[in-house]
């Protein structure tokens, strides 16, 4: 199938720091190859057979009282299509806050907990009001070898860099394969220099920036997973002002 | 105790002033503020009336001087932040500034604006006369974490007010969720001339008439009067002219205010042929823009591409111009119209090759500030009617 077919999770409610922009950036890079692309909004409403065979997902962050808005439609109408999409190897990015509802439980400040997908071994703690959020800029490398290898061979680099700001801090219960181990930046909880998580197509991160406008490879690594063929099959952009936004920023990122 | 305390941050002020270590409008209020954490109720009871604090993510600036310029047309004396510092410290400094060495009721009015997560701070110790909350939109995350955070924290500042009155812009549904005792509304009605650009420009003047009308009901000939002769302050559609062309500065710090920033060219732009307007987006992400610049990708696309049609060129500017660039290229826009300069000095120069362009210039903050001092020698005295 020569076809995305992207579906975009409570784009009303979880869109916080340009998350969008990731959607753009999806749409634009298979539309100016040629690749058809179809752009599902995912809301409270929508019914699965509108996106039960979408072959790319996307779910961004959101303000805490809009996550609790959309808590129990993801909980009770979602679950059972993310958990078999996840197990059928779809594809999938998710950004800070959908990262932390994939997990486990949300435990907050005062001791409770607030369950997740659960699709990981993962939780999250809230740092309460004692400890800082991690808010900066981050720059890692990504810990997959073949999406690493992939990255070097066809892009000239295998690093992803982007800006965190979040609160929860986030362990992982059993192993797993974290995206990015960092050179700058806090990740995961700050304590093991990881970030995110990788786990059969589903890339899990804290990264803004948006992280696909500050890494162009990974919207193809994405792309042609999705599309279920080699990176090295993508027809060739004109990526000169996407490398200069990763290159420059990188340096940025860096000092 | 309090005199004495004024007395000394006058004298440090001055010796700040005269070695040149800044510009004395927020230290002096700090060492203040250590010495009685309280301090700014004493200089609020040292006002014959009282003061009117505005706050809100746009406008806060632009609103602030509408007032003050109000009150002072109607001959009060009126006591502002001459910098526009915004945080406690800021206003204690004006009150030490603005205030003589021996302080006895000699202003009537207070206006300042006041940061957004601020408020909560002043209104412990202060009431005011009254709270202007302009609108609540998305404005430097990094900093302020997320809306409901600011939310919050103004039900909590007007929580235990009793007499203040409260002043909401009706349109924003966020602030409409604000409640308490002594709220009113005000719109974007304000019907009469102005020499400031744009329709959010509208609701600031609405603000300002609401606040200075329902003080002075039987003056409503003269508050419209100096609302509207109001010059737009510092970058907030100020007019310069360099080598024959002409330079709109529209301070742009967020979505809210790139996207009206936009519908405002838009609005202008078609009046002169395209080959003339030439916008410039100047991204900076110091600490006072906000080190995460994402927020350019909350801009509307859909507004990028209409004013792309009335415009010859972008030009990408500051220390993120990368990032507008690659922004642009995702809005659609074709890579030949978008020119990246890498230094301010640069962009001086790349103006002075052209003569009788329009250049419509969106500076972050800290953007602004370059830019102005860049052009200061060529600045405008007034500014342009709409």
């Amino acid at each position: 199938m020569n076809k995305v077919k992207l579906s975009w999770f409570y784009p009303q409610e979880l869109n916080l720091y340009g998350d969008k922009g990731n959607v753009e950036i999806l749409k634009q890079r298979c539309e100016w190859r040629g690749i058809d692309f179809e752009l599902v909004e995912v809301g409270k409403e929508t019914e699965k057979d509108k996106y039960f065979d979408s072959n790319l997902v996307f779910m961004g962050g959101g303000p805490d009282s809009e996550q609790s808005l959309i808590y129990e439609d993801l909980i009770q109408n979602k679950k059972e299509f993310l958990e078999s999409y996840y197990l059928n190897k779809g594809v999938g990015l998710f950004i800070c806050g959908a990262y932390q509802l994939l997990g486990k439980y949300y435990e907050l400040a005062d001791g409770n907990k607030i369950s997740g997908l659960g699709l990981f071994d993962i939780y999250t703690k809230s740092p309460g009001v004692r400890d800082k959020r991690f808010v900066g800029n981050v720059v890692g490398d990504i810990v997959n070898k073949d999406v690493a290898d992939l990255c070097q061979k066809n892009y000239g680099f295998k690093n992803i860099i982007g800006f965190e700001n979040h609160g929860g801090r986030t362990f992982f219960l059993q192993q797993y394969e974290p995206f990015l181990y960092l050179n700058t930046g806090h990740g995961n909880n700050g304590e093991d220099k990881q970030e995110g998580l990788v786990s059969n197509n589903f890339i899990c991160s804290y990264l803004h920036g948006p992280i696909l406008h500050l890494n162009f490879h990974l919207a193809d690594v994405l792309i042609a997973r999705a599309l279920g063929i080699n990176i090295n099959n993508l027809k060739q952009l004109n990526n000169k002002v996407e490398r200069l936004t990763h290159k420059i920023n990188q340096n940025l990122f860096k000092s | 105790m309090n005199r004495i305390i004024h007395l000394i941050s006058k004298i440090l002020r001055l010796i700040i002033l005269k070695i040149n270590y800044g510009s004395g409008s927020t230290i002096p209020g700090h060492i203040a503020l250590r010495i009685n954490k309280n301090i700014l109720h004493w200089y609020v009871k040292d006002l014959k009336e009282g003061v009117i604090l505005i706050t809100g993510t746009n406008g806060k600036t632009t609103t602030t001087h509408l007032i003050k310029e109000g009150l002072e047309g109607l001959g009060k004396k009126v006591v502002f932040s001459t910098t526009g510092a915004n945080l406690e410290n800021g206003i204690i400094s004006s009150f030490i500034n603005f205030l003589p060495f021996f302080a006895k009721k000699k202003y009537d009015y207070g206006v300042f604006e006041v940061d957004e997560l601020n408020l909560k701070i002043i209104t412990k110790n202060v009431e005011p006369l009254a709270i202007v909350f302009l609108n609540l939109s998305r404005d430097q995350l990094d900093r302020y974490a997320e809306l409901e955070v600011i939310f919050n924290s103004w039900k909590e500042s007007i929580k235990n007010l009793t007499n203040t009155k409260i002043y909401l812009y009706k349109n924003d549904k966020r602030l409409n969720n604000l409640t308490g005792k002594n709220i009113s509304t005000f719109t974007n009605n304000f019907k009469s001339s102005s020499k400031l650009l744009g329709e959010f420009n509208n609701i600031n003047l609405s603000a300002s008439f609401s606040v200075l009308l329902d003080i002075f009901p039987n003056f409503k000939k003269d508050i419209l009067k100096t609302l509207e002769d109001f010059n737009p302050v510092f970058g907030r559609g100020e007019k310069f002219i360099y080598n024959k062309n002409e330079l709109t500065f529209l301070l742009n710090k967020n979505p809210a205010s790139f996207n009206e920033n936009l519908k405002l060219i838009i609005d202008l732009s078609p009046v002169y042929p395209q080959e003339i307007n030439i916008v410039t987006i100047g991204l900076n992400n110091n600490i006072a823009d906000g080190k995460d610049i994402s927020w350019i990708y909350d801009v509307s696309t859909d507004l990028i591409n209409i004013l792309d049609k009335s415009i010859s060129r972008w030009v990408c500017l500051g220390t993120r111009y990368i990032d507008i660039a690659n922004r642009l290229k995702y809005a659609g826009i074709k890579e030949e119209k978008v020119v990246l300069i890498n230094s301010y000095q640069g962009f001086k120069e790349y103006v002075e090759t052209f003569e009788n362009k329009r250049f419509w210039i969106l500076p972050t903050y800290t953007s602004m500030l370059t830019m102005r001092s860049i052009f200061k020698d060529s600045r405008l005295g007034k500014s342009i009617k709409k």
